[in-house]
């Protein structure tokens, strides 16, 4: 009989310590569910507007709309983004191609797949007068990209069938070029629209760590090496932009200086800020500690830099947390640091961003489980993944306003032109 | 004072069902992907 007695309650011991964490998880959910989200006001002068652009609808198969590019073509907004099932390997998604002539209404006129393969991160560009897209395919559950795909279009609606690129050429040593694989492009920019230039990550040969390249092209499909970026540490998702004076400013996702950690976020998580005169050979960086920008687009105006992307709210101490609430959040990007100028309405799984600046209106694309609800990022990822695309339109003279507002309160000078 | 033995059997009941449902939503909301083609 005694044994009897310490059997069960060794089983009870058992199924407690099994029961018990999912119990915990299941009143997490609850939290996460029923606490209420920020009220996202933002500064009057930004005459900041903000809508849903695509709705998710509720078919568990395509309720999650991700990874968004935004760009001006042929007098239309294009709107690009992911269609899938949920954040993880879904084979069967699509990246979606809507246009619309006020950024409000959208009109859904292609669709881009591959057969079997799970794709995500597009990005635009008009290179000689086609509408290019790169894109990343991915045969991994939790996501690891490693090559791009890349399609062309003459009017954004009938696109070429996907192709994968043939790689990047590298300078050999001997005065000739090498074909190096495994690469994943961002998005391309020009200043003068015949050489274009493109940060991609990836392993230079014989390395293991993702590092990040400037690489140009003057027809979007032969890219060689300008330069190594940053080798430190592994990076990626390397967004780049113009300056006035022809420099090229570029914000690097650094997941970590070396130090262990991901899942419960990292003390060291960062922000790499490069910088290159032409002809871009020579980078000087700095690390900003404020986020990790994960999926960001960079944009200037009146001379300033600016950047749309992922602020990773909770502690430093463990940045980019799963458990954590994340937003999609407008930074002023200077030489040695970001700024945090406001959040746009988001929260879990969040940016992946798009921007199209027209006059003094700021259009960015960006995608967020809906907001009437503060879900972290771990939940929307593959619990409740359902996702809408929104766009925020907001003033460029305001944005100066709150950037220049910002840095009084930290007791600096505004940024000059450049900086 | 001593709980009524079918007043303790319904607030057992009730508290496993309880439990039980915390212990599958998060299951459930994780799972349904699998389902979907």
């Amino acid at each position: 009989m005694a044994g009897m007695r310490a059997l069960k309650i060794i089983l009870k011991v058992v199924a407690g310590l099994v029961i018990a964490p999912w119990a915990l998880i299941g009143v997490l959910f609850i939290w996460w569910n029923v606490r209420r989200p920020p009220s996202f006001v933002t500064p009057a002068e930004l005459k900041h507007e903000n809508w849903i652009a695509v709705a998710a609808g509720k078919d568990l198969r395509t309720q999650h709309l991700s990874n968004t590019d935004l760009i001006r073509f042929r007098d239309s907004f294009f709107l690009v983004h992911a269609r899938t099932k949920w954040h993880l390997e879904d084979r069967r998604g699509a990246l979606v191609v809507q246009r619309s002539a006020d950024a409000r209404q959208w009109e859904e006129v292609a669709r881009i797949t591959v057969p079997d393969t799970d794709v995500r991160d597009p990005k635009f560009a008009v290179i000689g007068g086609r509408l290019f897209m790169y894109f990343l395919p991915n045969t991994s559950f939790d996501p690891s990209p490693k090559t791009t795909y890349w399609t062309v279009s003459d009017d954004g609606v009938s696109w070429q069938a996907p192709r994968e690129v043939e790689g990047i050429w590298l300078p050999d040593g001997k005065g000739g070029w090498t074909l190096s694989r495994s690469w994943n492009f961002w998005r391309p920019k020009s200043r003068d629209g015949r050489t274009w230039y493109m940060l991609a990550s990836g392993p230079l040969p014989g390395t293991s760590p993702r590092v990040s390249l400037l690489i140009r092209s003057v027809d979007g499909l032969r890219w060689e090496m300008v330069s190594p970026v940053y080798t430190a540490h592994g990076n990626g998702e390397p967004e780049m932009e113009f300056r006035d004076d022809g420099s090229i400013i570029a914000c690097l996702r650094c997941g970590s200086l070396g130090v262990p950690g991901y899942e419960f976020g990292n003390p060291t998580a960062n922000t790499v800020i490069a910088v290159a005169r032409p002809p871009y050979t020579e980078w000087s960086t700095a690390h900003s500690f404020i986020t990790r920008l994960d999926g960001s687009t960079m944009f200037s105006v009146g001379g300033r830099m600016f950047a749309a992307g992922r602020n990773h709210l909770g502690p430093r101490r463990d940045l980019g947390n799963h458990l954590a609430t994340k937003r999609t959040a407008i930074y002023e990007v200077r030489r040695d640091r970001l700024v945090h100028l406001f959040d746009l309405p988001s929260s879990g799984d969040t940016a992946y961003t798009g921007v199209v600046v027209r006059g003094d209106d700021i259009f960015v694309s960006y995608y967020t489980p809906p907001i009437e609800r503060d879900l972290p990022w771990i939940a929307a990822i593959c619990f409740q993944p359902r996702t809408d695309i929104r766009i925020s339109r907001f003033s460029g003279r305001g944005l100066l306003a709150v950037a220049d507002a910002a840095a009084r309160a930290a007791g600096s000078a505004p940024a000059p032109r450049g900086d | 004072m001593k709980v009524p033995a079918r007043a303790g059997r319904i607030v057992r009941i009730v508290l496993s069902i309880a439990v039980g449902a915390l212990v599958i939503w998060p299951i459930v909301l994780y799972a349904r992907h699998f389902l979907v083609r």
